[in-house]
């Protein structure tokens, strides 16, 4: 059975033509495609999507808070960010918002195809920049809740090593290099809200 | 003192009456001179005084003017960052969306296609154009936002673009750097050498079969050296100028004073590029 797609975008010709490259394969098909969050919400529960391709500047909620939305109502979906730059700060405040990875809207069909794969099978791409901001992220708590082989992987990504290197060093296989960032990605997720709730217990927000 | 000596040796001295008579009383000479000095006195002093007032009038006038320059220079850059981060802005809203579009669409257009035909080969055109132009609009846009003049930085660029690009095919890829501190290249050295590093990198994945690449920097005397090292078997009978894409790089370093080393080793290939820290420019 052909897994489910949504697809976030408000520029026309990309949402259509990401459509039609996705309805071109055989795993995956586009259920539906929104120009805005709130229609994406609102059909969510009949849409049930496994993946949601999402672009950060949207009209009304913007992209970020969509993907917050969507992982609270369907935990097991995964969100996609689709942007035009890779290493900015609005992709790594996705990804702490609960996105498993980025595409580059300019990418190669391929590419494409390649990182949905990725992204359902663990292990979506991360750019040096994006890993030193998870660095300092995972840094402004004291007890680091990754693992010595994901410090490992995040440092040597942050050091500009690309996953072959990386597997090379550690004397394991690129897909191992790959669901360590999953799993990165995950706890940084989970981090974000941790850090979120000290920031606001400490400043009595919170009970 | 001086004035009560001169009356006191005045008025002890044997001054012929003749002079007496010119000079009249030594008190009265001793007034006339305390008239003078005081009047000379004063007269100085007020000049003094007057300069003195200038001189902080045009202090004050000269402090103005600069903090006038300071704040102009302060809001004339201030509008520079604001309007390159506009452009930024501008980029990813509108240019990036168009050119992601634009890719998008010819690639919509190459699977209606047949494989093979002219037309296919003009859309594989357009994309490859397309493809281009926005990884060119992104090193320009670097080189306009980032401080750009600093090996540091142009390192730390191209060292993402090579973990990004290689990260592509299976080959290992990693940076290192033996420079402490920041060294400031010379105007537009980064973005000639962001597409010189590009292509080199590109070229290694076509023809040197490489399963490693090393990319490096280090400070020798009044030079920045800038080294990409692959473990590949570049052919023998291959010219390695064409491998190295050598026309457009040589050029680029005859324009910008850069010297262009390549050493063959048993082990592969490696690129040096030499950008003297202080260089003069040819056209």
């Amino acid at each position: 059975m052909k897994k489910r797609i949504t697809i976030v975008e408000d520029n026309t010709v990309i949402r259509e033509t990401f459509a039609v490259v996705i309805n071109n394969t055989v795993a995956y098909q586009v259920v539906a495609h929104y120009a805005t969050c709130e229609e994406a919400l609102k059909n969510l529960d009949c849409d049930s999507p496994d993946l949601v391709l999402m672009d950060i500047d949207l009209p009304g909620m913007n992209g970020i808070d969509g993907t917050i939305q969507i992982k609270k109502r369907c935990a097991e979906c995964i969100v996609l960010i689709i942007t035009v730059l890779e290493d900015g700060e609005k992709v790594f405040r996705s990804l702490c918002a609960g996105a498993g990875g980025y595409i580059v809207k300019n990418s190669d069909t391929d590419d494409i195809v390649r990182n949905i794969d990725e992204a359902f099978n663990g292990g979506a791409p991360m750019s040096l920049n994006i890993a030193k901001m998870v660095v300092a992220s995972f840094n402004r708590v004291q007890n680091s809740p990754l693992t010595e082989r994901e410090k490992e992987v995040l440092k040597g990504i942050a050091e500009g090593k690309s996953y072959s290197k990386i597997a090379l060093d550690l004397f394991i296989s690129k897909e191992t290099v790959r669901s360590h960032i999953k799993n990165i990605y995950k706890k940084l997720e989970v981090n974000n809200k941790v850090a979120a709730l000290k920031i606001a217990g400490s400043n009595r927000w919170i009970n | 003192m001086i004035l009560i000596l001169i009356f006191f040796k005045t008025s002890q001295s044997d001054i012929p009456s003749g002079f007496k008579v010119i000079l009249g009383d030594p008190i009265y000479v001793l007034l006339i001179n305390c008239l003078i000095t005081l009047f000379f006195g004063g007269f100085l002093a007020y000049l003094q005084m007057d300069q003195e007032r200038d001189r902080l009038k045009m202090r004050a006038l000269q402090d103005r003017r600069i903090d006038e320059l300071d704040d102009a220079v302060k809001k004339r850059t201030e509008e520079l960052n604001t309007m390159r981060e506009n452009i930024a802005t501008d980029f990813h809203d509108e240019t990036g969306n168009m050119l992601s579009a634009i890719t998008r669409q010819a690639t919509y257009l190459k699977l209606k296609i047949q494989a093979g035909t002219e037309v296919h080969k003009i859309v594989e055109s357009i994309i490859f154009n397309s493809k281009s132009l926005y990884s060119s609009s992104k090193d320009f846009l670097w080189h306009l936002n980032h401080n750009s003049d600093d090996a540091e930085e142009l390192f730390a660029y191209l060292t993402a673009y090579g973990q990004f690009y290689y990260n592509q095919f299976d080959i290992a890829f990693s940076s290192g750097s033996q420079m402490k501190g920041s060294k400031q290249l010379p105007p537009s050295a980064a973005l000639n050498l962001i597409y010189i590093f590009k292509e080199a990198m590109n070229n290694v994945v076509k023809h040197s079969g490489a399963n490693e690449v090393i990319f490096k920097m280090a400070i020798e005397e009044n030079k920045i050296v800038f080294a990409l090292q692959d473990d590949g078997q570049w052919k023998p009978s291959d010219d390695l100028q064409n491998h190295y894409g050598l026309a457009n790089i040589t050029a680029r370093c005859e324009k910008n004073g850069f010297n262009k080393i390549i050493v063959k080793e048993s082990m592969g290939t490696r690129l040096e590029i030499e950008v003297p820290l202080k260089i003069s420019y040819h056209g």
